[in-house]
Protein backbone atom coordinates (compact mmCIF):
# COMPACT_ATOMS: atom_id res chain seq x y z
CA UNK A 1 0.00 0.00 0.00
CA UNK A 2 2.83 2.20 0.84
CA UNK A 3 4.36 1.60 -2.49
CA UNK A 4 1.07 2.19 -4.57
CA UNK A 5 0.96 5.59 -2.85
CA UNK A 6 4.09 6.72 -3.52
CA UNK A 7 3.75 5.78 -6.89
CA UNK A 8 0.76 7.62 -6.54
CA UNK A 9 2.19 10.57 -4.83
CA UNK A 10 5.09 10.35 -7.62
CA UNK A 11 2.94 10.95 -10.66
CA UNK A 12 0.63 14.15 -8.77
CA UNK A 13 3.90 15.75 -8.35
CA UNK A 14 4.51 15.19 -11.95
CA UNK A 15 1.51 16.41 -12.82
CA UNK A 16 1.75 18.99 -10.77
CA UNK A 17 5.13 20.26 -12.48
CA UNK A 18 3.68 20.02 -15.72
CA UNK A 19 1.06 22.59 -14.84
CA UNK A 20 2.99 24.51 -13.09
CA UNK A 21 5.49 24.48 -16.26
CA UNK A 22 2.47 24.99 -18.59
CA UNK A 23 1.24 28.33 -16.54
CA UNK A 24 4.91 29.55 -16.75
CA UNK A 25 5.18 29.08 -20.30
CA UNK A 26 1.70 30.82 -20.40
CA UNK A 27 2.37 33.58 -18.28
CA UNK A 28 6.15 34.26 -20.53
CA UNK A 29 4.35 33.99 -23.68
CA UNK A 30 5.55 31.23 -25.29
CA UNK A 31 1.78 29.25 -25.78
CA UNK A 32 0.44 29.86 -29.00
CA UNK A 33 -3.11 27.97 -28.88
CA UNK A 34 -4.68 26.12 -26.55
CA UNK A 35 -7.15 23.06 -27.33
CA UNK A 36 -10.62 23.38 -26.54
CA UNK A 37 -11.63 20.70 -24.07
CA UNK A 38 -14.98 20.39 -24.73
CA UNK A 39 -14.58 19.76 -28.67
CA UNK A 40 -11.31 19.16 -30.82
CA UNK A 41 -10.24 23.01 -32.02
CA UNK A 42 -7.87 24.65 -31.30
CA UNK A 43 -8.24 28.39 -30.32
CA UNK A 44 -5.49 30.74 -31.35
CA UNK A 45 -4.04 33.30 -28.62
CA UNK A 46 -4.31 37.08 -29.50
CA UNK A 47 -0.82 37.01 -30.52
CA UNK A 48 -0.79 34.09 -32.53
CA UNK A 49 -3.91 35.56 -34.12
CA UNK A 50 -1.64 38.86 -34.81
CA UNK A 51 0.96 36.88 -36.48
CA UNK A 52 -1.45 34.74 -38.86
CA UNK A 53 -3.46 38.04 -39.47
CA UNK A 54 0.05 39.79 -40.52
CA UNK A 55 1.48 36.70 -42.30
CA UNK A 56 -1.90 36.59 -44.46
CA UNK A 57 -1.38 40.35 -44.89
CA UNK A 58 1.97 39.61 -46.55
CA UNK A 59 0.42 36.96 -48.90
CA UNK A 60 -1.45 39.38 -49.98
CA UNK A 61 0.80 42.15 -50.39
CA UNK A 62 2.82 39.41 -52.43
CA UNK A 63 -0.26 38.79 -54.67
CA UNK A 64 -1.19 42.68 -55.41
CA UNK A 65 2.35 43.49 -55.64
CA UNK A 66 3.37 41.16 -58.18
CA UNK A 67 3.34 41.72 -62.33
CA UNK A 68 0.89 38.60 -63.20
CA UNK A 69 -2.67 38.42 -62.94
CA UNK A 70 -3.59 35.65 -60.22
CA UNK A 71 -6.74 34.29 -59.84
CA UNK A 72 -8.66 31.63 -58.22
CA UNK A 73 -11.55 30.17 -59.99
CA UNK A 74 -13.74 27.51 -59.06
CA UNK A 75 -14.89 23.80 -60.39
CA UNK A 76 -17.04 25.70 -62.79
CA UNK A 77 -13.92 27.93 -63.91
CA UNK A 78 -15.86 30.88 -62.46
CA UNK A 79 -13.82 33.90 -60.65
CA UNK A 80 -13.81 33.69 -57.16
CA UNK A 81 -10.79 35.49 -56.65
CA UNK A 82 -8.40 38.04 -58.35
CA UNK A 83 -5.84 40.65 -57.87
CA UNK A 84 -6.05 43.79 -58.66
CA UNK A 85 -3.58 43.45 -61.52
CA UNK A 86 -5.72 40.98 -63.26
CA UNK A 87 -8.57 42.90 -63.76
CA UNK A 88 -6.48 46.39 -65.05
CA UNK A 89 -4.71 43.90 -67.57
CA UNK A 90 -8.56 43.44 -68.92
CA UNK A 91 -10.06 46.97 -67.95
CA UNK A 92 -12.02 45.94 -65.71
CA UNK A 93 -12.76 46.69 -61.74
CA UNK A 94 -12.21 43.73 -59.96
CA UNK A 95 -15.86 43.56 -58.37
CA UNK A 96 -16.51 43.44 -61.88
CA UNK A 97 -15.11 40.39 -62.31
CA UNK A 98 -15.66 37.93 -59.63
CA UNK A 99 -18.54 35.67 -60.35
CA UNK A 100 -17.58 35.76 -63.97
CA UNK A 101 -16.45 32.32 -66.01
CA UNK A 102 -13.12 32.75 -67.13
CA UNK A 103 -14.28 32.26 -70.69
CA UNK A 104 -16.39 35.47 -70.56
CA UNK A 105 -13.64 36.96 -70.82
CA UNK A 106 -12.11 34.81 -73.97
CA UNK A 107 -11.43 36.64 -77.28
CA UNK A 108 -14.26 35.39 -79.62
CA UNK A 109 -11.55 35.97 -82.51
CA UNK A 110 -10.08 32.76 -80.50
CA UNK A 111 -13.28 31.54 -80.02
CA UNK A 112 -12.61 28.46 -82.45
CA UNK A 113 -9.52 27.25 -81.26
CA UNK A 114 -9.38 29.23 -78.16
CA UNK A 115 -12.94 27.81 -76.51
CA UNK A 116 -11.52 24.10 -76.72
CA UNK A 117 -8.06 24.29 -75.87
CA UNK A 118 -9.03 27.04 -72.54
CA UNK A 119 -11.83 24.72 -71.42
CA UNK A 120 -9.54 22.07 -72.01
CA UNK A 121 -6.14 23.10 -70.62
CA UNK A 122 -8.10 23.83 -67.67
CA UNK A 123 -9.69 20.15 -67.41
CA UNK A 124 -6.25 19.38 -67.48
CA UNK A 125 -4.87 19.71 -64.00
CA UNK A 126 -1.73 21.91 -64.36
CA UNK A 127 0.78 23.08 -66.57
CA UNK A 128 1.12 26.75 -68.90
CA UNK A 129 -0.52 27.45 -71.77
CA UNK A 130 -1.08 30.13 -74.72
CA UNK A 131 -4.74 32.11 -74.43
CA UNK A 132 -6.31 35.46 -75.99
CA UNK A 133 -8.52 37.32 -73.62
CA UNK A 134 -10.46 40.02 -74.52
CA UNK A 135 -9.94 43.44 -73.18
CA UNK A 136 -13.07 45.56 -71.53
CA UNK A 137 -12.29 47.85 -75.25
CA UNK A 138 -12.22 44.57 -77.08
CA UNK A 139 -9.16 44.63 -78.15
CA UNK A 140 -7.24 40.96 -78.09
CA UNK A 141 -4.73 40.33 -75.11
CA UNK A 142 -2.14 37.24 -75.42
CA UNK A 143 -1.77 35.72 -72.29
CA UNK A 144 -0.24 32.84 -70.86
CA UNK A 145 -1.58 31.11 -68.28
CA UNK A 146 -0.51 28.63 -65.87
CA UNK A 147 -2.76 26.60 -63.54
CA UNK A 148 -2.55 24.43 -60.40
CA UNK A 149 -5.06 22.92 -58.77
CA UNK A 150 -6.13 24.05 -55.26
CA UNK A 151 -6.60 20.79 -52.75
CA UNK A 152 -8.11 21.30 -49.70
CA UNK A 153 -6.85 19.69 -46.22
CA UNK A 154 -8.11 16.09 -47.22
CA UNK A 155 -6.65 16.45 -50.98
CA UNK A 156 -10.00 17.05 -52.27
CA UNK A 157 -9.94 19.45 -55.23
CA UNK A 158 -11.48 22.77 -54.58
CA UNK A 159 -10.95 24.73 -57.70
CA UNK A 160 -7.85 25.84 -59.66
CA UNK A 161 -5.00 29.01 -58.93
CA UNK A 162 -4.46 30.66 -62.30
CA UNK A 163 -1.40 32.74 -62.88
CA UNK A 164 -2.07 34.91 -66.17
CA UNK A 165 0.85 36.75 -67.91
CA UNK A 166 0.51 39.65 -70.29
CA UNK A 167 2.37 38.57 -73.41
CA UNK A 168 0.94 41.02 -75.70
CA UNK A 169 4.42 43.15 -75.97
CA UNK A 170 6.12 40.19 -76.31
CA UNK A 171 4.18 38.78 -78.58
CA UNK A 172 4.36 42.13 -80.36
CA UNK A 173 7.73 42.53 -80.29
CA UNK A 174 9.11 39.18 -81.46
CA UNK A 175 6.75 39.38 -84.44
CA UNK A 176 8.27 42.61 -85.27
CA UNK A 177 11.16 40.68 -84.95
CA UNK A 178 10.28 38.07 -87.10
CA UNK A 179 9.30 40.90 -89.89
CA UNK A 180 12.56 42.76 -89.96
CA UNK A 181 14.26 39.23 -90.08
CA UNK A 182 12.31 38.73 -92.68
CA UNK A 183 13.22 41.86 -94.19
CA UNK A 184 16.84 41.21 -93.89
CA UNK A 185 16.72 37.76 -95.29
CA UNK A 186 15.04 39.05 -98.27
CA UNK A 187 17.47 41.46 -98.77
CA UNK A 188 20.42 38.90 -98.20
CA UNK A 189 18.67 36.52 -100.27
CA UNK A 190 18.20 38.87 -103.42
CA UNK A 191 21.61 38.79 -104.87
CA UNK A 192 21.57 42.59 -105.15
CA UNK A 193 25.30 42.61 -103.59
CA UNK A 194 27.45 40.10 -101.54
CA UNK A 195 26.00 40.32 -97.79
CA UNK A 196 28.46 38.24 -95.12
CA UNK A 197 28.34 38.19 -91.25
CA UNK A 198 31.84 37.35 -89.94
CA UNK A 199 33.57 37.96 -86.15
CA UNK A 200 36.33 39.46 -85.22
CA UNK A 201 38.98 37.42 -86.27
CA UNK A 202 37.89 37.19 -90.07
CA UNK A 203 35.84 34.02 -90.01
CA UNK A 204 32.81 34.55 -92.11
CA UNK A 205 29.82 32.60 -90.49
CA UNK A 206 27.21 33.57 -92.72
CA UNK A 207 27.19 34.34 -96.53
CA UNK A 208 25.07 34.33 -99.63
CA UNK A 209 25.41 33.31 -102.51
CA UNK A 210 26.00 36.64 -104.34
CA UNK A 211 28.84 36.51 -102.03
CA UNK A 212 29.89 32.75 -102.80
CA UNK A 213 30.41 33.13 -106.18
CA UNK A 214 32.33 36.63 -106.28
CA UNK A 215 35.12 35.11 -103.91
CA UNK A 216 34.89 31.33 -105.84
CA UNK A 217 34.18 29.65 -102.49
CA UNK A 218 31.44 26.87 -102.10
CA UNK A 219 28.83 26.76 -99.02
CA UNK A 220 30.83 23.84 -97.67
CA UNK A 221 33.97 25.52 -97.53
CA UNK A 222 31.44 28.41 -95.67
CA UNK A 223 30.26 25.69 -93.13
CA UNK A 224 33.79 24.09 -92.18
CA UNK A 225 34.67 27.90 -91.27
CA UNK A 226 37.47 28.16 -94.38
CA UNK A 227 36.26 31.34 -95.87
CA UNK A 228 38.21 34.17 -93.88
CA UNK A 229 38.56 38.03 -94.43
CA UNK A 230 42.20 37.64 -94.10
CA UNK A 231 43.00 34.97 -96.48
CA UNK A 232 40.95 37.38 -99.28
CA UNK A 233 42.73 40.30 -98.72
CA UNK A 234 45.34 41.11 -100.37
CA UNK A 235 48.72 42.10 -99.48
CA UNK A 236 48.63 45.71 -100.88
CA UNK A 237 45.07 46.32 -99.84
CA UNK A 238 46.01 45.59 -96.42
CA UNK A 239 46.99 48.90 -94.45
CA UNK A 240 43.22 49.96 -96.34
CA UNK A 241 41.29 47.44 -94.90
CA UNK A 242 42.67 47.37 -91.02
CA UNK A 243 42.20 51.14 -91.33
CA UNK A 244 38.62 50.38 -92.56
CA UNK A 245 37.81 48.56 -89.81
CA UNK A 246 39.21 50.51 -86.81
CA UNK A 247 37.42 53.24 -88.13
CA UNK A 248 34.05 50.62 -87.92
CA UNK A 249 35.01 49.80 -84.32
CA UNK A 250 34.96 53.66 -83.40
CA UNK A 251 32.02 54.33 -84.43
CA UNK A 252 30.07 51.44 -85.46
CA UNK A 253 30.20 51.67 -89.48
CA UNK A 254 32.51 52.86 -92.07
CA UNK A 255 31.96 54.71 -95.24
CA UNK A 256 32.03 52.59 -98.28
CA UNK A 257 35.62 51.85 -100.16
CA UNK A 258 37.09 50.09 -102.97
CA UNK A 259 39.41 47.34 -102.43
CA UNK A 260 40.09 44.10 -103.76
CA UNK A 261 40.00 40.36 -102.81
CA UNK A 262 41.74 37.30 -103.80
CA UNK A 263 39.37 34.71 -104.77
CA UNK A 264 39.92 30.87 -103.91
CA UNK A 265 41.83 30.72 -107.01
CA UNK A 266 44.43 33.69 -106.65
CA UNK A 267 42.34 35.92 -108.90
CA UNK A 268 41.14 39.30 -107.93
CA UNK A 269 37.85 40.92 -107.96
CA UNK A 270 37.62 44.82 -107.62
CA UNK A 271 35.03 45.48 -104.71
CA UNK A 272 32.95 48.09 -103.47
CA UNK A 273 32.84 47.72 -99.23
CA UNK A 274 30.64 48.85 -96.73
CA UNK A 275 30.90 47.37 -93.37
CA UNK A 276 28.78 47.70 -90.14
CA UNK A 277 28.83 46.41 -86.64
CA UNK A 278 26.46 43.77 -85.91
CA UNK A 279 27.40 43.40 -82.04
CA UNK A 280 30.40 43.33 -80.36
CA UNK A 281 31.50 40.54 -81.30
CA UNK A 282 30.28 40.45 -85.57
CA UNK A 283 30.14 42.69 -88.58
CA UNK A 284 27.68 43.23 -90.94
CA UNK A 285 29.75 43.42 -94.60
CA UNK A 286 27.96 44.42 -97.69
CA UNK A 287 30.06 43.73 -101.18
CA UNK A 288 29.36 44.82 -104.25
CA UNK A 289 31.11 43.40 -107.47
CA UNK A 290 32.90 46.06 -109.38
CA UNK A 291 34.09 43.98 -112.11
CA UNK A 292 31.89 44.54 -114.51
CA UNK A 293 32.15 48.53 -113.77
CA UNK A 294 35.77 48.28 -113.95
CA UNK A 295 35.28 46.72 -117.50
CA UNK A 296 33.20 49.42 -118.68
CA UNK A 297 35.42 51.61 -117.36
CA UNK A 298 38.39 50.41 -119.21
CA UNK A 299 35.91 49.99 -122.22
CA UNK A 300 35.13 53.55 -122.12
CA UNK A 301 38.93 54.62 -121.98
CA UNK A 302 39.45 52.54 -124.79
CA UNK A 303 36.93 53.96 -126.99
CA UNK A 304 38.03 57.51 -126.67
CA UNK A 305 41.16 56.72 -126.87
CA UNK A 306 39.75 54.89 -130.59
CA UNK A 307 38.04 58.17 -131.04
CA UNK A 308 40.87 60.54 -130.35
CA UNK A 309 42.50 58.71 -132.93
CA UNK A 310 39.79 59.37 -135.75
CA UNK A 311 39.51 63.09 -134.44
CA UNK A 312 43.07 63.42 -135.17
CA UNK A 313 42.70 62.17 -138.83
CA UNK A 314 39.59 63.91 -139.32
CA UNK A 315 41.10 67.08 -138.64
CA UNK A 316 44.18 66.20 -140.99
CA UNK A 317 41.80 66.00 -143.99
CA UNK A 318 40.22 68.98 -142.96
CA UNK A 319 43.17 70.85 -143.32
CA UNK A 320 44.33 68.91 -146.39
CA UNK A 321 40.41 70.44 -147.73
CA UNK A 322 41.57 73.56 -146.96
CA UNK A 323 44.75 73.14 -148.43
CA UNK A 324 43.08 72.02 -151.33
CA UNK A 325 40.30 74.58 -151.34
CA UNK A 326 42.89 77.01 -151.56
CA UNK A 327 45.34 75.69 -154.06
CA UNK A 328 42.01 74.96 -156.08
CA UNK A 329 41.26 78.75 -155.45
CA UNK A 330 44.99 80.13 -156.53
CA UNK A 331 44.61 77.50 -159.46
CA UNK A 332 41.55 79.30 -160.95
CA UNK A 333 43.54 82.41 -160.67
CA UNK A 334 45.97 81.46 -161.97
CA UNK A 335 44.53 79.46 -164.96
CA UNK A 336 42.57 82.89 -165.66
CA UNK A 337 45.54 84.67 -165.78
CA UNK A 338 47.14 81.92 -167.86
CA UNK A 339 44.37 81.59 -170.09
CA UNK A 340 44.63 85.14 -171.18
CA UNK A 341 48.32 84.66 -171.79
CA UNK A 342 47.22 81.80 -173.86
CA UNK A 343 44.39 83.62 -175.89
CA UNK A 344 46.69 86.45 -176.38
CA UNK A 345 49.59 84.13 -177.69
CA UNK A 346 47.29 82.54 -179.62
CA UNK A 347 45.95 85.49 -181.65
CA UNK A 348 49.38 86.93 -182.03
CA UNK A 349 50.14 83.78 -183.94
CA UNK A 350 47.64 84.00 -185.96
CA UNK A 351 49.28 87.88 -187.11
CA UNK A 352 52.49 86.15 -187.04
CA UNK A 353 54.11 85.19 -191.11
CA UNK A 354 54.91 81.59 -190.96
CA UNK A 355 59.00 81.38 -190.43
CA UNK A 356 58.71 84.28 -188.14
CA UNK A 357 61.50 84.27 -185.58
CA UNK A 358 59.11 85.44 -182.89
CA UNK A 359 56.65 82.11 -183.59
CA UNK A 360 58.97 79.52 -182.17
CA UNK A 361 59.03 81.83 -178.50
CA UNK A 362 55.45 82.44 -178.55
CA UNK A 363 54.46 78.99 -179.38
CA UNK B 1 1.03 26.12 -42.62
CA UNK B 2 3.56 23.59 -41.52
CA UNK B 3 2.98 20.24 -42.58
CA UNK B 4 3.14 17.32 -40.52
CA UNK B 5 6.26 15.94 -40.83
CA UNK B 6 8.85 13.61 -39.61
CA UNK B 7 12.42 14.05 -39.26
CA UNK B 8 14.56 11.10 -38.43
CA UNK B 9 17.84 10.17 -37.88
CA UNK B 10 19.43 7.45 -37.66
CA UNK B 11 23.07 6.05 -37.02
CA UNK B 12 22.33 2.17 -36.14
CA UNK B 13 19.04 0.51 -35.53
CA UNK B 14 16.12 2.19 -34.14
CA UNK B 15 17.01 5.99 -32.63
CA UNK B 16 16.95 5.65 -29.10
CA UNK B 17 15.35 9.14 -28.84
CA UNK B 18 11.94 9.72 -30.38
CA UNK B 19 9.95 12.56 -29.31
CA UNK B 20 6.97 14.52 -31.10
CA UNK B 21 6.44 18.74 -31.07
CA UNK B 22 2.73 19.64 -31.49
CA UNK B 23 2.14 22.97 -32.89
CA UNK B 24 -0.04 25.39 -34.30
CA UNK B 25 0.36 26.34 -38.22
CA UNK B 26 3.09 28.79 -38.69
CA UNK B 27 1.98 31.04 -35.25
CA UNK B 28 5.51 32.20 -34.18
CA UNK B 29 6.08 30.52 -30.89
CA UNK B 30 5.22 27.18 -33.03
CA UNK B 31 8.13 28.48 -35.90
CA UNK B 32 10.76 28.44 -33.14
CA UNK B 33 9.46 25.83 -31.54
CA UNK B 34 10.17 23.75 -34.44
CA UNK B 35 13.29 24.95 -35.20
CA UNK B 36 14.78 25.01 -31.38
CA UNK B 37 13.81 21.08 -31.45
CA UNK B 38 15.63 20.39 -34.76
CA UNK B 39 18.82 22.54 -33.40
CA UNK B 40 18.94 20.80 -29.95
CA UNK B 41 18.23 17.14 -31.99
CA UNK B 42 21.09 17.95 -34.26
CA UNK B 43 23.36 19.27 -31.74
CA UNK B 44 23.13 16.85 -28.96
CA UNK B 45 21.84 13.36 -30.07
CA UNK B 46 23.79 12.90 -33.04
CA UNK B 47 23.69 9.20 -32.50
CA UNK B 48 20.09 9.39 -33.90
CA UNK B 49 16.52 10.60 -33.09
CA UNK B 50 12.89 10.70 -34.91
CA UNK B 51 11.16 13.98 -34.48
CA UNK B 52 7.47 14.49 -35.70
CA UNK B 53 6.27 17.39 -36.19
CA UNK B 54 1.96 17.56 -35.62
CA UNK B 55 0.51 20.78 -36.63
CA UNK B 56 -3.01 20.93 -34.48
CA UNK B 57 -4.31 23.78 -36.69
CA UNK B 58 -5.04 20.62 -39.41
CA UNK B 59 -5.21 18.28 -36.74
CA UNK B 60 -7.18 18.90 -33.98
CA UNK B 61 -8.31 15.68 -33.30
CA UNK B 62 -5.06 14.15 -32.39
CA UNK B 63 -4.28 16.87 -28.86
CA UNK B 64 -6.96 15.17 -27.03
CA UNK B 65 -5.87 11.81 -27.85
CA UNK B 66 -2.39 12.36 -26.48
CA UNK B 67 -3.58 15.14 -23.86
CA UNK B 68 -2.20 18.24 -25.03
CA UNK B 69 -3.76 21.17 -23.95
CA UNK B 70 -1.69 24.07 -25.00
CA UNK B 71 0.77 24.66 -28.37
CA UNK B 72 3.90 24.24 -28.38
CA UNK B 73 4.12 21.18 -26.56
CA UNK B 74 6.91 18.85 -27.16
CA UNK B 75 6.75 15.21 -25.54
CA UNK B 76 9.23 12.76 -24.93
CA UNK B 77 7.79 9.38 -26.76
CA UNK B 78 10.78 7.09 -25.92
CA UNK B 79 12.59 6.46 -23.61
CA UNK B 80 10.18 5.98 -21.33
CA UNK B 81 8.35 7.54 -19.22
CA UNK B 82 6.80 10.09 -21.09
CA UNK B 83 7.67 13.66 -19.93
CA UNK B 84 6.69 17.06 -21.55
CA UNK B 85 8.23 20.20 -22.01
CA UNK B 86 5.46 23.34 -22.58
CA UNK B 87 6.21 26.51 -24.43
CA UNK B 88 8.82 27.57 -27.18
CA UNK B 89 12.13 25.50 -26.39
CA UNK B 90 14.57 28.33 -26.12
CA UNK B 91 15.88 27.43 -22.99
CA UNK B 92 17.63 24.32 -24.43
CA UNK B 93 19.04 23.25 -20.99
CA UNK B 94 15.82 22.50 -19.43
CA UNK B 95 14.97 21.03 -22.70
CA UNK B 96 17.76 19.02 -22.44
CA UNK B 97 17.01 17.90 -18.84
CA UNK B 98 13.83 16.27 -19.67
CA UNK B 99 15.26 15.03 -23.06
CA UNK B 100 18.20 12.72 -21.56
CA UNK B 101 16.47 12.59 -17.89
CA UNK B 102 14.88 10.04 -16.67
Amino acid sequence: VSAFLSRQAEELTRQLSEAEATILALVSGQIDAVVDASGQTLMLLSNAQDALRTSEQQYRQIVEATSDGILKLDDAARIVFVNQRFAEMLGYETREVIGKSLFDLKSPAAKVIGAETLEQRLEGATGDFDATLRHKSGSNISVNVACSLLLDANGQATGKLAVVRDVTARKRLESAQLEAELRFRRIFDSGIAGITVANLSGVVSEANDTFLAMVGYTREELRSGRVNWAHMTPVDWQAASSAALQEVHANGGARPFEKEYLRKDGTRVPVLVGVALLDESRHLTIVADLTARKLAEERRQATEEANRGLEDQLRQSQKMKAVGRLAGGVAHDFNNLLSVVVSYSELAILDLAKGDPIREDIE
Amino acid sequence: MAESFIMTKVKNGTPRLSIRLYVAGNAPNSLRAIANAKAICDERFPSGFKLEIVDLLQHPERALADGIIVTPTLVRLAPLPLRKVVGNLSDSSQVLLVLAGP
